[in-house]
């Protein structure tokens, strides 16, 4: 699927909720700006307070401090809420368009499809483009706006050290490309194999009686126990050599 | 069997009205939030004062008779421009060290004389001698207290000031 197709599918499935966007947005942008605050206003307290030994400026820095701590708050509630809201509708919206999707699917399909691997999809996978938004998007911005503040910041304390930085973050954006290159492959390969697994699940249990029937509890709580440690091994490695096996 | 569209959620997350229609529907308590502390910040910043400082670097020179007499008599004469004649006097406070890192001491204004051009002022610190004999180095840096600003202007002029 190409990409701008994908950001439509978003993009249809985000508009009811402009408002909850935009809201969602403010809140991150501001508590992200007034994080970048805190530091500013601790090294004008050790300037004045300690340096300086000026007293008197201590009381405001600290009024000014539980304000901006109080207003950080605030917001941080605020977007728990409306990130929770979001969270839901936006989630509910998603499902219900897959399920209508599998139901209108061909009885050939679903006749081969995996149900363990259906479940994931509908239950887990779905979130993902909500978790996208939130923190590829929203993140992203209120992060990039950081990184602006910051080389002004340090453009007034040292130029040479602005070019210093401007020079070190598209090296720090290549390393964390590549590794996440290679994270997505690992991530796109243990979900392959979960969905494989929970699929078999689904099926033992769905077939339990059968195997108490032909006394082979043993053989599958072994091979269970099997699957599982490869799950974790693949999780904790990503590596291709502790691909599961499955049996046919 | 029903269709999906016409099936509701059937609950809502935020069901008050601070949680729902306020934080949900619009983002006005967020922007009220934003206003209230920038308003509250700005209120602050413009009704507190605090001090600006003046730097200066200088060597410390000895007034031989005092010192072989009383082991005091270092000072450090600066020049400083003359828009400052106003806003500094013998009470004005004066740190100096000699490193950046290193440990501050107080020096105390002697004396403030306009200089020949007309266009700076020479300062004479006067320095403890039990404290310039603790340092190695002669150079020394000094700030000196020129006047209390509003805090919003400390802030719009700190980058020029330093």
């Amino acid at each position: 699927m190409k990409r701008s197709k994908r950001w439509q599918i978003i993009l249809k499935f985000a508009r009811p909720y402009k408002i909850t966007f935009l809201t969602l947005f403010i809140c991150i942008i501001t508590t992200s700006f007034i994080g970048m605050l805190y530091p500013y206003i601790f090294g004008l307290l050790i300037d004045e307070v300690f340096y300086h030994k000026n007293i008197d400026f201590f009381k405001v820095i600290v009024i000014s401090y539980c304000i901006l701590y109080l207003g950080e708050q605030l917001l941080h509630l605020v977007l728990n809420y409306v990130a929770a809201y979001f969270a839901t509708r936006f989630n509910f919206d998603i499902k219900r368009k897959l399920y209508e999707k599998i139901l209108k699917m061909k009885a050939g399909y679903l006749n081969d499809i995996q149900t363990g691997n259906l479940i994931t999809v509908i239950n887990s996978d779905s979130e993902q483009i909500y978790e996208f938004i939130h923190w590829n998007v929203f993140y992203l911005a209120a992060n990039v706006l950081r990184l602006l503040l910051s080389i002004v910041f340090v453009a007034l304390i040292n130029v040479k050290l602005m070019l210093l930085m401007i020079v070190v973050v598209p090296v720090s954006v290549y390393v964390s490309r590549h590794f996440g290159k290679i994270v997505k492959e690992k991530v796109k390969l243990y979900r392959d194999q979960y969905g494989k697994y929970i699929s078999w699940v689904f099926e033992i249990l769905k077939g339990m009686r059968e195997v108490q029937l032909f006394g082979v509890e043993r053989h599958v709580t072994r091979y269970f126990v099997k699957q599982c440690a490869s799950l974790v091994r693949l999780k904790r490695s990503g590596g291709l050599h502790y691909r599961i096996e499955f049996e046919d | 069997m029903v269709p999906l569209k016409k099936i509701k959620l059937g609950f809502e997350i935020s069901t008050s009205l601070h949680d729902f229609a306020v934080t949900v529907k619009s983002p006005v308590i967020v922007l009220l939030i934003i206003a209230l502390t920038t308003s509250s910040l700005l209120y602050i910043s413009c009704t507190n004062y605090t001090s600006i400082y003046l730097k200066a670097d200088g060597t410390v020179q000895s007034d031989s008779i005092q010192k072989d007499r009383t082991k005091d008599g270092s000072y450090v004469r600066i020049n400083v421009d003359k828009r400052y004649a106003g806003a500094l006097d013998k009470q004005s406070p004066v740190i100096w060290y000699c490193d950046k890192n290193g440990r501050r001491y107080e020096g105390h204004i002697d004396s403030i004389l306009t200089n020949a051009d007309n266009s700076s002022l020479s300062i004479k610190v006067l320095l403890s001698g039990a404290d310039v004999e603790k340092e190695h180095s002669k150079n020394v840096s000094l700030e000196l207290l020129v006047k209390k600003v509003r805090i919003i202007d400390k802030l719009s002029m700190k980058a020029v000031e330093e």
